[in-house]
């Protein structure tokens, strides 16, 4: 979550105005945000930052129908509309690719380097779960990440991905076995102290 | 694992919070440009702008050369054409009967020539002349013509005329002016020489009508020359100037830039008196400068800022329309030159500015670029002394050197800054004949 900014009532008032001053703003204020959303739906890390730049684009382009609410709901109401527009752009993105699988490893270069962290090993745990979510079939990973991670119900996981409830639910299970099963073989490998 | 599996969502949800995707660089520049804005402000140039830019001073100055010869020109056809068969004011053609066509006495010494112009208008002309030696003044009022010369001196004139339609007219005036002459009903001036007719015929000779007359001034006294007394009459002097400057200039905030600017546009003034004038006119100028970073205020980009940046320096530059209004002081008056003080204030109106930060942020130093396009105008932005050496040319028109240096009253641009700026002003002053 990025830092809170002390003028974002402003900024926001800003970029409603399509003042660029401001939306450069937003834009590196919540790009780092807005990559961890992207990040966890779609595979490679170049094509998640332009689905970040996609989204960014789409925000810009409609900030004025962003509905502004009191001064301390403002940022709450951004990130959650930010967050909404990224996962519909990351989806949208998928749903071209045929929700076909990728191919290839997730580079080390995709993660910030962790030594410099006082939890680095919580970090890197963090990293390596994800790149397990990143792993999992691309319908599985985003009904997973809808339902669990941002809270989605499986009717709204429907009527989003365009498939039934039952299937969402199916994805689901099949994601959290898979999940499973990739914990284990990390406790296995180097993660003993993770419990 | 039965904790993992009761806790399994719980994890992956504080994973997703804080796993680490490298930030990677910012693609602002790929992005912005396909943001529809109504305000580009940060944006980067395109080549097109640039292009624009950099030829902007050229056909400025262009243009204010252009607009120089061509006000240099109009004023000489206008000089030209009050003395030319064509003109329709009657009192010079009357003049331009009378003038062009003086020649000296036979046996005299010395050509005419005609020494000033002192005013054309629709009613009255006054030219000074010199025939043989002898300082004298043509004055054409209405319909009638004085011819003066110092008392006790004799000016000898023929005056010939061209035949055509124009002249033909002129003619008519003139020798309505002679006749008058005959019938002494032309008026002297105190002081002015009496003038009679010696002597009048009219040639044909190759379709021209050719009228020759002998004036002299007070009957029967000899001549003899006279140190010239000139004539300066308050109301005829040129007074309105306009003039094309421009120069380079060197800006900076507490000290001055190197890469120097410029400046060029137009001025005009009024000369109040023998020693005073005042002065105002419309001058682009283009600023660099550099600014340590404590002398910009970035009150008005904390917004735009990420928290915690600080501006350690920047180099930029600023286009500007300048209004001076100043007082200039002749400080030497001679025949071929002038050297004067001038102090007064400039306002601007700032068109655009643009600026590369140097900014520190989380320990390391970044460069920032913002082009900023709001156009603001501050009043009395700067107070400004000069000292100017003009050269003075034929007609009252003047050639100007102006070393000057402007001081900041008040901060201009988005960061407030104060631009202090020198340079030197090469002007071509024109001055107008009313």
């Amino acid at each position: 979550m990025p830092g809170s900014l002390e003028n974002i009532t402003e900024i926001i008032k800003g970029c409603i105005k399509n003042d660029q001053r401001y939306q450069r703003v937003i834009y590196e204020q919540y790009r780092g945000f807005a990559l961890k959303i992207a990040f966890r739906y779609i595979y490679t890390y170049d094509k998640a930052t332009d689905v970040v730049n996609d989204s960014f684009v789409k925000i810009f382009n409609h900030f004025n129908s962003f509905r502004l609410g009191s001064e301390e709901e403002n940022e709450k109401i951004l990130i959650g509309w930010l967050k909404k527009i990224i996962i519909n752009t990351a989806i949208d993105y998928l749903r071209k690719k045929q929700m076909l699988p990728e191919i290839g490893g997730i580079p080390e270069r995709a993660f910030e380097i962790t030594d410099s962290y006082y939890n680095a090993d919580q970090v890197a745990l963090y990293n390596d779960l994800m790149i397990l979510v990143k792993q999992l079939p691309p319908t599985n990973r985003v009904v997973f990440n809808l339902y669990v991670i941002d809270g989605y119900s499986h009717a709204e996981i429907a009527d989003l991905v365009n498939i039934n409830i039952g299937t969402s639910k199916s994805h689901l299970s099949r994601a959290r076995a898979a999940l499973q099963m990739g914990i284990k073989k990390m406790e296995q490998t180097n993660y003993a102290r993770f419990r | 694992m039965p904790d993992l599996d009761n806790h399994m969502d719980d994890l992956f949800r504080k994973a997703a919070d804080n796993y680490r995707p490298a930030a990677g660089k910012s693609d602002w520049d790929k992005i912005s440009p396909l943001i529809n804005t109504t305000e580009a402000t940060v944006l980067p140039q395109n080549k097109k702008s640039n292009i624009v830019k950099k030829i902007a001073p050229l056909l400025l100055l262009l243009f204010l050369a252009a607009t120089g010869y061509i006000l240099n020109n109009f004023i000489n056809t206008k000089n030209k054409n009050a003395f030319s068969a064509g003109n329709s004011i009657p009192a010079v053609k009357k003049t331009l009967a009378i003038l062009n066509n003086i020649k000296p006495e036979k046996g005299a010494q010395g050509n005419t020539a005609v020494v000033a112009t002192n005013s054309i208008n629709n009613n009255t002309t006054s030219l000074k002349v010199t025939n043989a030696g002898i300082a004298g003044e043509i004055v054409t009022k209405n319909n009638s013509t004085i011819i003066r010369t110092a008392p006790k001196q004799t000016m000898n004139i023929s005056v010939v005329s061209v035949g055509d339609e124009e002249a033909t007219g002129v003619n008519k005036n003139e020798k309505n002016i002679f006749e008058n002459n005959k019938d002494q009903t032309l008026t002297s001036q105190p002081g002015d020489a009496q003038i009679s007719m010696q002597d009048s015929s009219i040639v044909s000779e190759n379709n021209l009508i050719t009228e020759s007359k002998k004036i002299v001034s007070d009957t029967n006294t000899t001549t003899k020359n006279t140190p010239k007394k000139e004539v300066n009459h308050p109301s005829k002097q040129k007074r309105f100037y306009l003039g094309v400057t421009a120069g380079p200039e060197f800006s900076g905030v507490r000290r001055l830039e190197q890469q120097p600017g410029y400046e060029a546009g137009l001025i005009t003034g009024y000369q109040l008196n023998q020693k005073l004038a005042v002065e105002t006119g419309v001058l682009f100028s283009k600023k660099n400068y550099t600014c340590n970073g404590k002398y910009f205020n970035p009150d008005k980009l904390i917004a735009s800022m990420p928290s915690g940046m600080q501006i350690l320096s920047l180099s930029g530059n600023c286009s500007v329309f300048e209004v001076p209004l100043k007082l200039n002081y002749n400080i030497l008056n001679n025949r071929t030159a002038i050297v004067f003080l001038s102090a007064g204030l400039s306002s601007y109106l700032l068109l655009s500015e643009s600026n590369s930060y140097k900014t520190l942020l989380n320990g390391s130093i970044n460069d920032m670029t913002g082009s900023y396009k709001n156009t603001k105008f501050y009043p009395a932005a700067t107070a400004d002394i000069s000292i100017g050496f003009e050269k003075k040319l034929q007609k009252g028109n003047k050639l100007r050197l102006e070393p000057y240096l402007q001081l900041p009253l008040n901060g201009i641009g988005v960061g407030a800054m104060k631009v202090t700026s020198a340079g030197v002003h090469a002007s071509f002053i024109l001055f107008s004949n009313k």
